[in-house]
């Protein structure tokens, strides 16, 4: 039996830390083992730095372990049994000193279950800075599920002010630093509004801020990315504070027709012209034709070349439409890792329909000429004979540096895929 | 016999146990009482009223090495040996898993009951928690005595204590009866009586409401020592003779409705009134039978961390220094009970150490990519209701997947609700079937991450070794290799090829990318290697040398000529095979001086400072000596390694061991080098030199350190000060990386 990725998923626990790491002034207390710790430091500090140094010499105060973020109470067999009081009572004002506007204590699996009254020292410490205590984010959840119930936690806490609903703001929903080129994503999206004049209040939550929550209902919308890490929350941003959802389209916008829908969805709900916005995709459409036709003449392709496709379904099933829509690609194998979402149906007749109903939750990748998966999936690949390139579209990475921030949504994040295709496909 | 005895809080089991001990002691048994309850007052009868300090309290203020059994066990009234396993303040922390603890402690330290005729184990009120029902698992108590009154809620704690019973038979049921301890003079005794044939539980003794217990608790004594000739006293010595009648038919306990109507006799049971009562049950004379824990099974000795003996914070946990050498057995398949997050985070560590091996060496690692691991996925419900469900499911799955060994390892959550993952693996054991083997990790409650590479080295990979197969003449074994260092195969190539010049082949690496066969024939080889001199590279040793005899060569893996020469020539005299190394020593050598010549010109006379991490930093020292390099400083950082800096070149260098990196600017003012080396590049340091980086982890074989020496040729043509480092100045200042804002 290979590794399966569906039953390794992150869970509720690494859900919940993205959550609030994802906020650039917020901090994650871990009341925890170190182990449950530096996986999560490190991979907070890879999406989203804070700090240009690696050397651990600089992190060497208590309770950080040589690592910038996510402070743990290094709980050992003993605090199991006698609990943590006095390490929790310790960690707090130090890391309250380090000018967070939010810090969230969090309990590890196993320190859920040793009952540490975490209200009692948040309220005893008298901090300055707003915190939130999460008792335990849940055994074997789904990263979704935590990610989500942290940020609900967190607005509860940060209690946004009823303000003056500036009509042309809106909320972004379901986006999370653990997302592979979360930061291009936001700002493409960011960038493909603001040409028709609505601007982006807050992001829930990469990249988001304090300030930005507290400012979250002077938005007119919320607006649906990835609805495996928005549903929940905006449901429940809709039931406390009267805030509506809007769904533009199935899925994220990925490719240029589903990046259309969302933007006239958007611009539509709040009444603005999304011309502007429609004649920068057509002239991202215009590149990316001049670039396939090219391929096109000389190699056919990229029309008939095979694909599987490993992700969220609400990048999997736009993916797979534009892949075979747009560009006359097959699918061999379509394996969302929630197959569990209200998409997954939808996706399900869509490759009926497509004639490709044996691709759908195979895993059986050896066959497609291109592979759109996260890291680890494409590394096992490379000991298969004649391996499929691979496009990485998910965490874990294989480890390429972007300096240059790059997209996946939008008509930037299509004209990447496609550069990326041309040059997957023109090398087999 | 093996006695616990269980009750409400207050209902006055330590009276009772400790006076049943003191009745096993007249009768010259050797009886040892182990208090189970936090508030640790079980056996101040038996020991003149003194309380004692707690194994608990005992194990977090002593330093591992310094733990002895007799600094735990007392001796009281007859001889009779007390120990009170202690636990946390009321309202903190978890009493359950610290019975697990110190239970683990006495094990540890080598006290097994078998060594007494009788163990009374004293708990702690209901069977709330895994953690108490630990004296109720197969191989603890062998009786169970509950202990009661006339009230109500001491039936309803009765009642629940025997659902745990019922819910931790395994096979036979065993003997249980109810003591009833009257708390009033008139009292409804009726009621126990019905409750005790409706559980199909007898009532194996009656200890009346008496002046003469309050006087003898006063004074820190039993009724037996007080008042021996008292009728108190003599009810205990029926006890201690009696208890063959306990009852081995299942017990029976009652929903809570059906329990409270028994008690206020809303539904009579017209049977239960005949029951007999206790002054009709019959004596015995001996002990039950009992399929006890084998001594043998528990271990005398445990193979401990730096960090655990050391007492520093735990660096990671056991888990994931399991699962990550486990998984290195290519046919096997590893078991990780616990929610889904620890295996998640168990195997990341694995994948970056794969994807890195790929990024820097192109090697695909499918025992790190794609790592045979599998997860109990417990869930909430599992935590609170005990997970040994989800367990046993996760074992069938991993089982069915018709692996050659099957390793079981646990997690923080596990630990502290206290499955019992022994048994179940015992129920699941059949014959053809793979070996299953559990080592124990219990998250971090067992150690740090290296604990766990431990544990997993000698509870799972050793267990393969098969003790019947005879040594060959032409190959080794590589011990305590490092799974998470990017480099390892890449110096495993060059050790290879090394032992390939003296006609050697490789057996088994113990463990890293191996398998089940190769590790039953781990004994083919005549002569082990040690990667790594370290910590975990000594404690490996220790322990194959003391349970099979191996062999090991004294050096580990070579880096720099030096040391490679040494190695070589070590093995060779092995083997006796002298001449061979000879002939390779002479191709190798000319290729490393040929590389000294080059690089003379370019390093020599250049001042070199060195601030490390690494203990061992002879490879760097030696090449640095032959490039003709001065060696200005050396300064040994304390952070959670070896601990044992060693070097043939005391008298050449200035070291300071325990070094303050906070002094490195400083000492650089001062000392003036052309090259300043550390493990990381550190900002805010003096322009006034170059800097690199050295690995924790050196490249192995005769040219391990020259590869160094080659950048700091390259290094030292170029600018001292590189024009990014101008910008971080002009247009980050102190603010980092922070971007953005949203």
């Amino acid at each position: 039996m290979n590794f399966d990725y569906r039953t390794h998923k992150p869970d509720s626990l690494t859900g919940a830390i993205l959550a609030i790491e994802g906020i650039r002034d917020a901090a994650v207390l871990l009341n925890g083992p170190t182990g449950c710790k530096f996986y999560h430091g490190a991979i907070v500090e890879g999406q989203l730095p804070r700090e240009s140094s690696y050397d651990p010499l600089r992190f060497r105060d208590e309770f950080y372990f040589g690592q910038p973020r996510v402070p743990a109470t290094y709980l050992d067999g003993q605090d199991y049994v006698f609990g943590a009081s006095e390490k929790l009572e310790r960690i707090l004002p130090v890391v309250a000193s380090r000018g967070h506007s939010l810090i969230a204590v969090i309990n590890s699996p196993g320190a859920a279950l040793i009952g540490d009254d975490l209200d009692r020292f948040v309220s005893s410490a008298k901090l300055d800075v707003p915190c939130v205590s999460l008792e335990s984010t849940g055994y074997s959840g789904t990263l979704e599920e935590g990610f989500q119930e942290a940020l609900i936690a967190t607005l509860r806490t940060l209690e946004p002010p009823c303000r003056q609903e500036s009509p042309r703001v809106v909320n972004l929903v379901g986006l999370s630093i653990g997302q592979k080129h979360w930061e291009g994503n936001c700002l493409e999206l960011e960038r493909l509004l603001s040409l028709c004049g609505v601007s982006v209040g807050t992001v829930l939550s990469a990249g988001a801020t304090v300030k930005s929550l507290r400012d979250l209902r002077s938005a007119s919308l919320n607006v649906m990315v990835h609805e495996e890490l928005g549903d929940r929350l905006a449901s429940w941003c809709q039931g406390q504070y009267g805030l509506k959802t809007l769904r533009p389209c199935a899925g994220a916008p990925i490719g240029f027709d589903q990046t259309e829908a969302w933007v006239r969805g958007v611009c539509e709900a709040l009444g603005v012209s999304p011309e502007p916005a429609i004649e920068e995709i057509n002239r991202a459409r215009a590149r990316a034709v001049m670039f396939i036709k090219r391929l096109n003449s000389l190699t056919g392709l990229p029309k008939g070349a095979t694909f599987a496709v490993r992700g969220p379904l609400s990048m999997v099933l736009p993916l797979t439409r534009w892949l075979h829509g747009y560009l006359g690609m097959v699918p061999v194998a379509v394996d969302p890792d929630d197959p569990g979402s209200p998409l997954a149906e939808e996706l399900r007749v869509t490759l009926e329909d497509m004639g490709c109903g044996r691709a759908w939750r195979s895993d059986s990748f050896c066959g497609a000429d291109c592979v759109l998966a996260d890291g680890a999936t494409l590394a096992l690949l490379e000991a298969v004979p004649g391996k499929p390139e691979g496009i990485e579209i998910a965490l874990p990475s294989l480890g390429y540096v972007d300096v240059v921030e790059k997209c996946l949504l939008g008509a930037r994040g299509t004209l990447h895929l496609v550069e990326w295709l041309c040059n997957a496909l023109i090398s087999r | 016999m093996r006695i616990a005895v269980y009750g409400k809080g207050g209902i006055g089991k330590s009276t009772i146990s400790a006076n049943l001990s003191a009745a096993f002691a007249e009768r010259g048994k050797e009886v040892l009482q182990v208090g189970c309850d936090p508030k640790h007052d079980s056996t101040r009868l038996l020991l003149g009223g003194r309380s004692v300090e707690t194994v608990l309290d005992y194990l977090r203020d002593t330093p591992p090495q310094k733990q002895r059994l007799r600094d735990v066990i007392h001796s009281g009234y007859r001889s009779v040996t007390c120990v009170e396993a202690g636990g946390p303040e009321p309202g903190v922390g978890c009493a359950g898993r610290g019975i697990l603890s110190a239970f683990s402690l006495l094990d540890r330290l080598g006290c097994s009951w078998q060594d007494y005729d009788v163990t009374l184990f004293d708990v702690l009120g209901d069977v709330v928690c895994g953690g108490f029902a630990v004296p109720l698992r197969k191989g603890f108590a062998e009786v169970v005595l509950v202990v009661t009154s006339e009230e109500f809620m001491s039936i309803y704690a009765a009642n629940n204590i025997l659902r745990g019973v019922r819910n931790m038979e395994q096979g036979e049921p065993r003997p249980v009866g109810l003591v009833l301890n009257r708390r009033e003079r008139d009292g409804n005794v009726d009621v126990v009586r019905r409750f005790a044939e409706a559980v199909n539980v007898p009532i194996v003794t009656v200890v009346p409401r008496s002046d003469l217990f309050r006087e003898a608790e006063a004074e820190g004594q039993t009724v037996l020592e007080r008042f021996p000739e008292s009728g108190e006293a003599n009810i205990f010595r029926r006890l201690s003779q009696s208890l063959t009648s306990c009852t081995e038919g299942p017990v029976i306990p009652l929903d809570d409705r059906d329990l409270e109507d028994l008690v206020l006799d809303r539904k009579r049971r017209v049977s239960s009134i005949a029951k007999p009562g206790p002054e009709e049950v019959p004596c015995a004379d001996e002990a039950l039978p009992g399929e006890g824990r084998p001594s043998g099974d528990l271990k005398s000795r445990r193979f401990l961390s730096k960090s655990l003996l050391s007492r520093e914070p735990l660096h990671g946990c056991a888990f994931t220094g399991s699962v990550n050498t486990l998984t290195q057995i290519g046919d096997a398949l590893t078991l990780a009970h616990g929610p889904r997050s620890c295996a998640h985070l168990a195997s990341s560590t694995m994948l970056s150490s794969g994807l890195g091996t790929r990024r820097r060496y192109g090697t695909v690692i499918p025992e790190q990519l794609s790592p045979g691991l599998v997860s109990s996925e417990m869930t909430d419900e599992a935590l609170i209701h005990g997970g040994i469900h989800a367990f046993r499911e996760g074992l069938d799955r991993a089982v069915r997947e018709n692996r050659k060994a099957v390793f079981v390892v646990t997690t923080c959550p596990a630990g502290v609700i206290g499955d019992d993952v022994d048994q179940a693996i015992r129920e699941r054991i059949s014959p053809g079937g793979p070996v299953v083997t559990r080592v124990e990790t219990d998250g971090n409650i067992q150690g740090d991450y290296l604990q766990g590479v431990i544990n997993a080295c000698i509870e799972g990979a050793a267990c393969l070794i098969d003790r019947r197969v005879e040594p060959g003449d032409d190959c080794v074994n590589i011990v305590a290799e490092k799974n998470i260092a990017l480099n390892a195969d890449r110096n495993f190539a060059e050790i290879e090829g090394l032992l390939k010049g003296l006609g050697l082949g490789v057996n088994c690496r113990f463990v890293r990318r191996t398998n089940v066969r190769e590790l039953e024939r781990f004994l083919r080889a005549p002569l082990n290697l040690l990667a790594y001199k370290d910590h975990l590279g000594r404690v490996l040793q220790d322990f194959l040398v003391g349970n099979f005899g191996c062999a090991f060569a004294e050096n580990p893996f070579p880096s720099g000529f030096w040391e490679t020469e040494r190695w070589l020539r070590e093995i060779a005299s092995h083997f006796d095979r002298l001449d061979q190394a000879d002939s390779l020593l002479e191709t190798l050598r000319e290729e490393y001086l040929r590389e000294i010549r080059s690089l003379r010109p370019h390093l020599a006379g250049k001042r070199l400072m060195l601030v490390t991490y690494n203990h061992d930093v002879d490879w760097i020292l030696e090449t640095a000596f032959d490039v003709g390099m001065e060696v200005v400083k050396v300064g040994i950082v304390d952070y959670s390694q070896d601990g044992q800096y060693r070097t043939r070149y005391g008298d050449r260098i200035r070291a300071e061991v325990g070094y303050n990196p906070d002094n490195r600017a400083g000492d650089i003012e001062e000392l003036r080098p052309d090259l300043c080396l550390g493990n990381y590049q550190s900002p805010g340091l003096p322009g006034i030199t170059h800097y690199d980086t050295v690995p924790l982890c050196p490249d192995v074989g005769h040219l391990g350190g020259l590869v160094l020496a080659q950048r700091w040729r390259r290094l030292l043509a170029a600018p001292m000060t590189e024009g990014w480092r101008q910008d971080e100045a002009r247009l980050l200042g102190n603010v980092g990386f922070r971007r953005g804002d949203r």
